[in-house]
């Protein structure tokens, strides 16, 4: 959908992001203000606490580390709000589209009882004003103001790539039936459409608001996703019925016993011999220790993500296998290891029913 | 965990809040001349309050825009760097 936003919103939007991305040379040097004082990789402890004790006040200690941190508090801070305004500005221009997306010819299917878990409930989410479901257009705010203008100038526009590079990892060839867990705007079901055009393709999110903006994405594009509101815990979806169940950039929002829970309702859905594919975050043992403290440090502690810690730390290959997948590996893709992937198999051969 | 250690230990608090105040001025000053440009252009008869409002810089304009952008952002945060 074209839009175009006002001079005030533009700006703000443009000099947040350009902070964001040029202040990142503050971490380059406190790395190299710290290099000779810092213990080599091989000498930091493992666990995430002892490493914090050892590197945390170092690294506190350099200027430049604690303007990078006021920087990304600030920026973290006020890209929600920022966005808001930005779309209130244009608020009058857009709605009349934004809602007609909505009309045909494919629609949401809201839940009667919406489930709400504590651990989504209220919670903003990577300090993000307004969660996933607290503006009456928090889709299109998410999805194209926070995601498009905002997120993705900062990964250099990688971060649809990386999305397909998930489905395509998926061992399955033409698969009927695919079931995405967390779809939110709809940006990886993008990339799953793109990687397999031919299959039909179920999508259900906790949030209302994000499931609108994805149906406004699939409406102007011709493409014909079932979008539901669910939790992955329980979909309601007949058991033995997808090729494919999968998600990207959910897991870490899970505490471990919610992620288990999801698991095991990936497994009653998947058909016997079919695939779940799990896409997110780099799991802490593939870093090296100062890159563990510093994913740690940024994200648990600095960036508003409770849960990220945990997902590191579990191996959700353990987990898939605990919920019963026949096989399961958990592995990073391509030469950096992001992201980390679970490819969990369940027994059997049987077709799709 | 929530980590209260200042990010900018040792600016003394009163230089932050002058210099927050100066900035204020400066953004005051702009926006005050801002609207009194749009003020003299509409007694002139050239309406601009709405043009400025929907202006979409062209490749050339957003490229100048970013660059001054960047030399400003990189001007504040070593202003910041050396004020630590
Ligand atoms: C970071 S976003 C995800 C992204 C999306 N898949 C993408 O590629 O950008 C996380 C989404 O997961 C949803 N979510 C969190 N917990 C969930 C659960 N238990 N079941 C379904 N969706 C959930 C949130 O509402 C949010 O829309």
């Amino acid at each position: 959908m074209e839009y175009a936003l006002h001079q005030h919103g533009r700006a703000a939007i443009e000099f947040l992001a350009d902070l964001r991305i040029l202040s990142d040379r503050l971490e380059q040097l406190a790395d190299a203000r710290t290099a000779a004082t810092r213990p080599a990789n091989a000498e930091l402890p493992a666990g995430i606490d002892a490493l914090h004790a050892t590197l945390t006040p170092l690294l506190e200690d350099v200027p430049e580390f604690r303007l990078l941190r006021l920087c990304r508090d600030w920026t973290l801070e006020q890209h929600g709000s920022l966005a808001m305004a930005a779309f209130e500005e244009i608020r009058d221009e857009v709605t009349a589209e934004l809602d007609r997306l909505q009309q045909q010819p494919h629609a949401v299917h809201y839940a009667d009882h919406p489930p709400r878990p504590a651990y989504w409930e209220g919670y903003e989410f990577h300090k993000s004003a307004g969660g996933w479901d607290g503006h009456d257009y928090m889709g299109f705010v998410h999805g194209e103001l926070i995601h498009r203008k905002m997120v993705n100038p900062n990964f250099a526009g990688m971060i649809y790539a990386v999305r397909k590079s998930v489905a395509a990892a998926a061992p399955v060839t033409d698969p009927l039936r695919i079931l995405e867990i967390g779809c939110c705007s709809g940006q990886y079901t993008q990339g799953i459409a793109e990687v397999f055009p031919d299959a039909r393709i179920s999508a259900c999110d906790l949030s209302a608001r994000q499931l609108e903006q994805a149906q406004r994405y699939a409406n102007e594009h011709g493409l014909n996703w079932e979008l539901f509101q669910a939790g992955g815990e329980a979909t309601g979806q007949p058991d033995d019925h997808f090729d494919l169940v999968t998600s990207y950039a959910v897991f870490h929002e899970l505490p471990t016993a919610a992620a288990a829970e999801v698991l095991r309702e990936c497994l009653r859905v998947t058909r016997p011999g079919g695939y779940t594919v799990i896409g997110d975050v780099k799991a802490y043992h593939a870093f090296d220790a100062y890159d563990r403290w510093k994913n740690d440090y940024w994200n648990q502690v600095h960036g508003g993500d409770p849960y990220w810690r945990e997902y590191a730390s579990t191996s959700l290959a353990d987990l898939a296998l605990a919920a019963g997948f026949a096989e399961a590996s958990w592995e990073g893709l391509g030469p950096h290891q992001y992201p980390f992937v679970l490819i969990a198999r369940k027994a059997g051969n049987g077709h799709t029913t | 965990m929530t980590d209260t250690t200042p990010n900018l230990r040792n600016v003394d608090i009163d230089r932050l809040g002058k210099a927050l105040l100066t900035l204020a001025g400066e953004v005051w000053t702009l926006r005050d001349r801002q609207r009194i440009l749009e003020a003299v252009l509409e007694a002139q008869g050239i309406a601009v309050s709405d043009a400025l409002e929907r202006y979409q810089p062209d490749t050339e304009l957003a490229a100048q825009l970013a660059e001054q952008r960047a030399a400003f952002i990189e001007a504040l945060l070593r202003s910041l760097e050396n004020g630590d």
